[in-house]
C-alpha cells in the first residue's frame, strides 16, 4: 500500500490541477464568448435604439405639423364660411337696393304723371279762360257795332 | 447513557414546545420559528454528515478528534428537525392555512407542494430510523453490515432535505437573506455529493492510501463545485443574452409600430394639406367670383 502512495497522490493532484486549469480555460472562453455575443447584441440594440429615437423625433415633428395643419384648415374653413356668408349678405343688399331703385322710379313716374295731369289741367283752364276772354271781347265788339245802327234808324 | 439523558431532558421540552406552538399557531412567530428551525436543521444535518466524512477521510479512523461530536450532533439535529416538524404542523399563519395535520404525516402527494412537504416528513422518519438503529441495542440486533446500510440512508436524508429546503424554504428562495443562504446551501450539497462519490470509490477500493481519498474528495468538490458554478455562469450569461435579445425584439417591434404610425400620420397630414389647399382655392374662387370646387 505504501509503495503506491506517491503515485496515487501525484495522479489525484495532477487531475485536480488539470481540472482547475480546464475550468479556468472554460470560464475564460465562456466569458469571452458571452462578451462577444453581448457586444454584438448591444450594437444591434444601439442601432435600433437610435432608430427608435429618430422615429420618436419624427413622430413629434409630424404630430406638431398635423396640429398646425388642422389649425390652418380650421382657419381656412372659417374664412371660406365667412366669405360665403358675406357673399350671401352682399346679394341680399343688392336686391334691396334694386327694389328701392324700382320704388323710387315708380314714385318718379307717379309724380311725373301727377305733374303732367296738373299741367294739363292748368293748360285747359288757361285755354278756357282765354276762350272766355276772347268771347267777352267779341261780345263787347258786337255791342259797340249794333247800337249806333239803331239810333240811325 | 448520555444519549438517554439527552432524550429524557428533551421530552418535557418537546411537550412544552408543542403547547407553545399550538398557542402561537396563528401568529407570525410560529412561521418564523418554523423557518429558523428548518434552517438550523439543515445546517446541523450537514455538519453531522461532514463529521462522518471527515472520519472516513482520516488516515486512522479512531484518530479523528471531531468525530466524538458526531452522535450528539446527530441527536441534536433530530431534535431540531422535530421542532421544525412541530412548528410546521401547528402553523396556521401562512403555509399551514388550509392544511390539516394529516397532510404533515408524509403521505400527502396531492400536488407538488404536498409532495415536497411529505418529502420533509419522510426524511424526518428516516432520521428517526437511523437514530433508533444507531443505539447499542440497535447495532447489536442489526449487526454492523446491516446497520451500515441503514446508516447510508443519511445521504438520502440529506438529499431529500436539500430538495425540500430549496423548494419550500422561504429564506432560501425569497427572503432578504436568500442571496447569502442559497450559495451556502448549494455549497453544502456539492461537498456532501463529493464526499459520497469519494466514499463510493473508497468502497470500491480505488484508493490505495487515505491521502488519495482526501485528494479525490478535493478533486470531486472542485469537479462538482466547478460544474455548478460553470452552469450558474452559463445560465447567468444566457439570461443576460436573453434579456438583451428580448430588449432588441421589443425595440424592433416599437420601431415597426412607429414606422407604421409615422406613415399613417404622414398620410393624414397629406390629406389635411390637400383639404387646406382646396379650401384656400375655394375661398379665392368665391372672392373673385368663380365657382368653388368640391
Amino acid at each position: 500500500m505504501d509503495e503506491d502512495n506517491g503515485t496515487g497522490r501525484m495522479a489525484w493532484g495532477a487531475a485536480t490541477v488539470m481540472l482547475i486549469l480546464i475550468y479556468i480555460a472554460g470560464a475564460v472562453y465562456q466569458s469571452t464568448d458571452f462578451s462577444r455575443r453581448e457586444q454584438g447584441l448591444m450594437e444591434q440594440f444601439a442601432v435600433l435604439e437610435s432608430r427608435r429615437q429618430e422615429l420618436t423625433q419624427k413622430m413629434i415633428d409630424i404630430q406638431s405639423t398635423q396640429v398646425m395643419l388642422q389649425a390652418q384648415l380650421e382657419r381656412e374653413t372659417d374664412s371660406l364660411r365667412r366669405t360665403e356668408l358675406m357673399m350671401q349678405l352682399s346679394d341680399a343688399t343688392k336686391a334691396q337696393e334694386a327694389q328701392a331703385l324700382l320704388d323710387a322710379q315708380a314714385e318718379q313716374v307717379r309724380i311725373a304723371a301727377e305733374q303732367a295731369a296738373q299741367l294739363q289741367a292748368q293748360q285747359l283752364e288757361q285755354a278756357r279762360l282765354e276762350a272766355l276772354r276772347r268771347q267777352q271781347e267779341l261780345a263787347a265788339k258786337v255791342a259797340v257795332t249794333v247800337k249806333p245802327r239803331t239810333r240811325a234808324s | 447513557m448520555k444519549t438517554r439523558t439527552l432524550l429524557l431532558f428533551s421530552l418535557p421540552f418537546m411537550i412544552i414546545y408543542i403547547a407553545l406552538s399550538i398557542s402561537l399557531r396563528t401568529s407570525e412567530a410560529i412561521w418564523l420559528l418554523t423557518r429558523v428551525f428548518g434552517l438550523l436543521s439543515y445546517a446541523f444535518l450537514f455538519m453531522t454528515l461532514l463529521l462522518g466524512e471527515v472520519r472516513m477521510l482520516s488516515k486512522v479512523k479512531g484518530d479523528a478528534p471531531l468525530f466524538r461530536f458526531h452522535t450528539p450532533l446527530a441527536i441534536f439535529t433530530t431534535f431540531l428537525v422535530a421542532l421544525h416538524f412541530i412548528s410546521a404542523a401547528a402553523e396556521r399563519y401562512k403555509w399551514g392555512v388550509g392544511l390539516s395535520f394529516t397532510d404533515y404525516l408524509g403521505a400527502a402527494f396531492g400536488d407538488k407542494w404536498l409532495v415536497l412537504l411529505s418529502m420533509g416528513t419522510l426524511a424526518f422518519y428516516l432520521m428517526l430510523l437511523i437514530g433508533a438503529t444507531s443505539s447499542s441495542l440497535g447495532m447489536r440486533v442489526l449487526r454492523y453490515k446491516r446497520w451500515k446500510v441503514v446508516h447510508f440512508l443519511s445521504y438520502l436524508v440529506f438529499f431529500i432535505a436539500y430538495v425540500h429546503s430549496v423548494n419550500l424554504g422561504t429564506d432560501i428562495k425569497t427572503s432578504i437573506l436568500a442571496p447569502f443562504i442559497k450559495p451556502l446551501i448549494l455549497a453544502s450539497f456539492v461537498v456532501i455529493l463529493a464526499m459520497l462519490l469519494t466514499r463510493v470509490l473508497k468502497g470500491l477500493r480505488v484508493f490505495r492510501a487515505a491521502e488519495d481519498a482526501q485528494l479525490a474528495a478535493v478533486f470531486f468538490i472542485i469537479l462538482i463545485g466547478g460544474a455548478v458554478i460553470g452552469a450558474a455562469m452559463l445560465q447567468s450569461g444566457e439570461d443576460r443574452v436573453s434579456s438583451i435579445t428580448a430588449d432588441i425584439a421589443a425595440t424592433r417591434s416599437d420601431v415597426d409600430k412607429m414606422i407604421i404610425e409615422t406613415a399613417r400620420i404622414g398620410d393624414l397630414n397629406t390629406q389635411i394639406q390637400r383639404q387646406v389647399e382646396q379650401t384656400v382655392l375655394n375661398n379665392t374662387l368665391l372672392q373673385t367670383g368663380g365657382a368653388p370646387n368640391g
